[in-house]
């Protein structure tokens, strides 16, 4: 991935805090500022639009029109949550715009690949396994896929993840098991 | 599913979402259950797949374009106001190009010295529509309503 989000809790606070000084700057009028906050996110963000689209050019689209919203919504933002989470809160809505209105006929395939795959005799042992995994990604409902590529990919927690979602922390918990139970299912054949 | 009542509960547990008393149980449990102990490791192999999935990597050309596209306004307002401009002296050199074309003895239509005139006034012509970009992405601003999916903030 791109950028990868800091794990340790120490360097995911000064990065909170450094976020929070950038977004008030670029609030009072930084021009600098918010091309800083571009500098910061825009790889993370691509990554994790192209887990949810599938394809590099929605991705993005979904980039820009997420920092595109998040500059409208600048004025606005009170950094009640994280700016972290403001910003993924936004890709997301912006991933399920692209997906209705231009990715349907790019994912649809991706979406009726394990059944035509398993009809054409398809054994996961004969296909590269990174290719497989995201296939296999592809497959899962948008719901299910945003909370895997949420947890497994940019390591949020599950409250992280709910206040992105906006759904309950329960939520969040009942689909990930869900979506855990498709991808071991579906990827059996490289599991323990 | 079968297994262990337990077993709905290692996800949480392999998360680290579960807190103190819960986790401590959870984990004495696994020590005991070979159910959850096996669901341990395939939720660990699952994401050790999964962290091997690549992404391709961002274009770097698409960063220097996210930069235009996403300028604060002020800056888009200057590039307007530069293209406005650029627009009105285009405009202004063609009419002299014009001019000194028909008025008699002025040499434009002879080939004279104003040739620096004419390249000077196809070029700018020429940059003019160039790096529009930044006003289509306003106008989609105006245009479109992203209040919603700006969330709550
Ligand atoms: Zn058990």
């Amino acid at each position: 991935m791109g950028g990868p989000r800091p794990r340790s809790e120490s360097e995911r606070e000064s990065l909170c805090g450094a976020d929070r000084e950038v977004v008030r700057r670029a609030q009072e009028g930084d021009d600098g500022a918010f091309h800083a906050l571009v500098d910061r996110y825009a790889r993370r963000l691509f990554g994790f639009a192209f887990s949810l689209v599938g394809n590099a050019a929605d991705a993005e689209d979904v980039v820009q029109e997420t920092f595109l919203g998040a500059f409208r919504g600048l004025a606005s933002f009170e950094q009640r949550s994280s700016v972290e989470t403001w910003l993924f809160r936004i890709a997301v809505r912006q991933a399920a715009k692209s997906r209705r209105s231009r990715g349907r006929r790019r994912t649809v395939s991706l979406d009726h690949l394990p059944e035509s795959r398993e009809r054409a005799g398809w054994s996961p042992e004969k296909v590269d396994t990174r290719l497989d995994v995201r296939a296999v990604l592809g497959t899962l409902s948008s719901e299910h896929r945003e909370v895997v590529v949420l947890r497994e990919f940019e390591g949020m927690s599950y409250a992280e993840m709910a206040e992105v979602l906006d759904v309950p922390r329960g939520t969040v918990e009942s689909r990930l098991f869900r979506a855990r139970e498709k991808l071991k299912e579906r990827l059996s054949g490289y599991l323990p | 599913m079968p297994g262990c009542e337990h077993m709905g509960e290692v996800g949480a547990y392999c998360d680290g979402e579960l807190s103190g008393r819960k986790r401590a149980r959870m984990a004495a449990h696994i020590e005991q259950c070979p159910d959850c102990a096996r669901e341990v490791e395939r939720l660990r192999g699952l994401s050790r797949l999964l962290a091997g999935a690549s992404v391709p990597q961002m274009r770097p050309l698409f960063l220097a374009q996210l930069h235009g596209r996403v300028a604060p306004a002020r800056e888009v307002g200057v590039v307007r106001f530069a293209q406005q401009l650029t627009a009105v002296a285009a405009a202004v050199l063609v009419v002299c190009c014009i001019w000194l074309w028909y008025v008699p003895g002025s040499g434009g239509a002879n080939g004279g010295p104003t040739e620096g005139w004419e390249s000077a006034a196809l070029a700018l012509q020429v940059e003019m529509p160039v790096d529009v970009s930044p006003d289509e992405q306003l106008a989609e601003w105006i245009v479109q309503d992203l209040s919603q999916e700006n969330g709550s903030d």
